[in-house]
């Protein structure tokens, strides 16, 4: 039986939580709204939100080989990191099937951490292993609050952090007592605060005090859901199956619509011969529906032929209308195309839904 | 060296030499890099060294192309009979002809040598129609329809279970499952039919010792391959593969000196390239694991022994292979055994005198006794060089039961140890269904394998060597000149 873990801002998230409404996701216990999904999820856009990413799994990649071990692994240079920087990769297997997708963050020349949204711990332990790499689940030894919004700035500044930080740029600060890092990688704008797990609460309490000024929310799971799903984000296991075997080819990073992640110039890594095999024949793409939200996984029709399917769906409160992110074959992903999924007309968008907001203060 | 060649040949066992022979005949520049000081690899001359005595998987079409029976070759032994030597001084032996093979078993069991006869046509029959299959790069087997049903039976079955379906007499089992190795792994009934799948002299399934021994084949490939340009180096081991992206460009040499190439074929196994000689996980993080995974655990030893009076092992004809086993179920033991990293209880030998076939291949007055030790550990837990003398003294005990004596008149013992790195793992049954190109293709674009890992199964054939040149041959014209 998988563990069920209290992140280390359980306790400030349980006594925001009055409907007393919980999901599980990586093992761990989160809520899931704190009353209204959709005005936190409206919030994180026009005002701004805190919400506890602690879920995500973190591993801490460390030795002597560390720079030659994840150039092997992921699918961008990792020697053109430079300390305190972060990149979006791919990591594959084998024939070229994506395994995981994530955030890889140079610490320092020998140290480097990958967030990810899916855990893949035994394929990096064990290829670490030939490198004599070390790899350190640091998820129960660290918790992380993202900062979500416009005023976003504007509360970090408040809660006496200096805010001028590069998108895709991590600090390690001191913060009146504790050690943090604070950080800019998430896919919505705004920061994310990264503290030890005994800090929880009072990193929670300085940020909401903090934000009082700027009606700072917290934000639950749903909320972040929609605005992944509205930033076009894919993730593993809910839209799509990571590959598990080490040999399997699906998905290539070609049809989930992550080939951005790969750089032309990084010579070898795992999965890069067969990746020139692998014909492009699908592509991720954005779906708006004029009428009701649509389950999951449905059959996306041109005509009588099945030409894609949709992923999640949702009802996005900031677009009034139901949206989905969709797996289609190339010949119909230009946008407007309509396309029939369960009865209703599905037209196919550009992505993302809807761009991040402007910080202010920047 | 300056400049690039075509192809290098990493090893200068008799897989590298046939690769080298072909490309060069195909036009290409071949460097050839031995680490020791001599070609053959276990076709070297017995003494000074210990090596294989007997060959039994040559390609004909090898030595039909370069036309080695008008350079020299000649054999010694077209089909040397099998024997198996008992304590008491007697020996059953099991020859060529069914009809006599059959007259011998009989003193042991009548039905088995009823069986023998069925047994080896159903056998040789089997292996004619898979000889496609395993001589040439063909994707899968391809047998007759009413194979079909047999063929699938024997890839679950193990040597000593067909064995044991077909024969009563312990001693005929024991002597006939030395062809499959490993008889009690699943499969490897199929590596008795890749046995009778085999030619020499133009015989189906034999065992024959050319003239002068194996060392005297090595000689004339290596010979040829020197008249024909081939630029062979000895001494100069190879340390890692000069890579660019997933190409090899080339290799790095102990000395430090670095020559480029085209292509790199190696005699060394699968995991001796992949895992010591290219850059760490450079063949995909889980084909490394896998290939971490599957060390082989067992092996064979090669054994010469130098005396001062013809051997006379239980009154055996001199020119048979004897096979020395207590029991079937001793491989039993023995796999479980070298698992373990321990010595087996029982040694399973199969000794061979050359020189009662070629008295040419010791000075006068000495003969010598070629030993193989099946069912060794790779990697025992005392280191292999220390045990090396336990072992020779084990080999003496179990040949003296048989021959008074010996212990007086030895001179001299040579070694070849159990080595891991012409094996890729034990037997499975994947490797012998698998296709060439599937063992000789690595995720490494322009490195071929063409050693005796490539074969189905560990021999002395050239057949991948001659393959793997073709594959090689097909890359270099694809390949755009640089």
């Amino acid at each position: 039986m998988t563990d069920v873990l209290a992140t280390p801002f359980h306790g400030p998230t349980s006594a925001a939580n009055r409907c007393n409404r919980w999901k599980p996701r990586n093992g761990w216990t989160l809520a899931a709204d704190y009353g209204n999904a959709h005005g936190e999820a409206i919030a994180a856009r026009l005002n701004c939100t805190v919400a506890d990413i602690s879920w995500r799994w973190r591993i801490a990649i460390e030795g002597r080989r560390a720079e030659e071990f994840l150039s092997r692994l992921i699918t961008r240079d990792p020697r053109k990191l430079a300390p305190g920087t972060a990149f979006k990769a791919l990591w594959l297997n084998d024939h070229g099937g994506v395994r995981g997708a994530g955030l890889i963050a140079r610490h320092d020349r020998e140290s480097f951490r990958v967030i990810s949204t899916a855990a893949d711990h035994s394929w990096i332990e064990r290829a670490a292993a030939l490198f004599d790499v070390t790899v350190r689940d640091v998820g129960r030894e660290e918790g992380g609050l993202a900062i979500v919004g416009p005023y976003a700035r504007r509360v970090v500044e408040a809660a006496g952090l200096d805010p001028a930080l590069e998108p895709l740029n991590f600090r390690n600060l001191f913060w009146r007592g504790l050690e943090v890092s604070l950080s800019r990688f998430g896919e919505h704008g705004g920061y994310e605060l990264w503290c030890k797990a005994d800090d929880g609460s009072i990193v929670w309490d300085r940020i909401a005090k903090a934000g009082t000024a700027f009606a700072l929310k917290p934000a639950g799971l749903d909320a972040m859901d929609i605005l992944d799903l509205e930033a076009g984000v894919p993730r593993p296991e809910r839209d799509y199956e990571l590959a598990r075997d080490g040999f399997g080819a699906e998905p290539s990073p070609f049809d989930l619509g992550l080939e951005s992640l790969i750089d032309d110039d990084q010579k070898l890594f795992n999965g890069k011969a067969a990746l020139q095999g692998i014909r492009k024949t699908k592509a991720r793409v954005g779906i708006e529906f004029d009428s009701e939200t649509p389950m999951p996984h449905m059959s996306l029709l041109k005509g009588t032929e099945m030409v894609g399917r949709t992923w999640s769906s949702l009802y996005s409160p900031s677009l009034r209308g139901a949206i989905a992110l969709a797996q289609v074959n190339r010949d119909v992903a230009a946008p407007g195309t309509e396309l029939a999924c369960g009865g209703q007309i599905a037209r196919v968008c550009a992505l993302p839904f809807l761009p991040v907001p402007d910080s202010i203060g920047e | 060296m300056k400049g690039v060649v075509d192809a290098i040949v990493i090893g200068g066992s008799i897989g590298g030499l046939v690769a080298a022979l072909y490309l060069r005949r195909a036009g290409r520049s071949v460097l050839l890099l031995e680490a020791q000081d001599t070609l053959g690899g276990a076709c070297r001359p017995v003494p000074p060294s210990a090596g294989v005595a007997t060959l039994f998987a040559l390609d004909p079409r090898v030595i039909d192309e370069f036309d080695l029976l008008n350079r020299g070759l000649t054999f010694a032994v077209r089909a040397v009979p099998l024997a198996i030597p008992w304590s008491n001084g007697k020996a059953l032996l099991v020859g060529r002809d069914p009809h006599q093979a059959a007259h011998a078993i009989a003193v042991y069991s009548i039905s088995d040598a009823q069986n023998y006869k069925r047994y080896r046509r159903e056998l040789f029959a089997l292996a004619r129609s898979l000889r496609p299959w395993w001589w040439e790069d063909a994707p899968g087997p391809i047998a007759p329809r009413n194979a079909h049903a047999l063929l699938e039976r024997l890839e679950v079955t193990s040597a000593a279970a067909y064995l044991n379906g077909w024969f009563e007499s312990d001693a005929l089992k024991t002597a006939l499952a030395f062809d499959a190795v490993a008889p009690y792994e699943p499969g490897s009934a199929l590596a008795l039919v890749w046995r009778a799948a085999q030619e020499m002299c133009g015989l189906q399934g034999a065992v024959a010792i050319p003239k002068g021994g194996p060392a005297a084949f090595a000689d004339i490939l290596i010979a040829l391959a020197k008249a024909s340009g081939v630029d062979i180096r000895t001494g100069a081991r190879v340390m890692r593969l000069i890579l660019d992206g997933d190409a090899v460009q080339g290799v790095e040499l102990e000395s430090g000196a670095k020559v480029l190439s085209r292509c790199v074929l190696s005699t060394l196994s699968r995991r001796a390239t992949l895992l010591n000689l290219a850059p760490t996980a450079s063949a995909g993080l889980a084909e490394t694991q896998r290939l971490v995974g599957s060390a082989p655990s067992t092996g064979e030893a090669h054994i010469t022994l130098v005396l001062d009076e013809a051997p006379d092992l239980s009154g055996m004809p001199a020119n048979a292979r004897a096979v020395i086993a207590e029991r079937l179920d001793c491989w039993l033991d023995t796999e479980s055994s070298a698992c373990q990293g321990q010595m087996p209880d029982e040694l399973m030998m199969e000794v061979v005198i050359p020189t009662a076939m070629g008295p040419e291949l010791a000075p006068p007055g000495q003969h010598v006794l070629s030993v193989t030790v099946f069912g060794l550990p790779v990697a025992p837990e005392e280191r292999w060089p220390l045990l090396s003398a336990r072992l020779a003294e084990r080999v003496v005990n179990t040949l003296e039961r048989r021959m008074k004596n010996l212990r007086a008149h030895l001179t001299g013992i040579y070694f070849g140890l159990p080595n891991e790195s012409r094996r890729d793992s034990d037997f499975s049954v994947s490797r012998i269904l698998s296709s060439y190109s599937a063992r000789m293709a690595t995720p490494l674009k322009g490195l071929f394998l063409c050693g005796s890992a490539a074969e189905p199964m560990d021999a002395v054939s050239g057949r991948a060597g001659r393959l793997a040149a073709g594959m090689a041959q097909r890359w270099l014209a694809s390949e755009v000149s640089p």
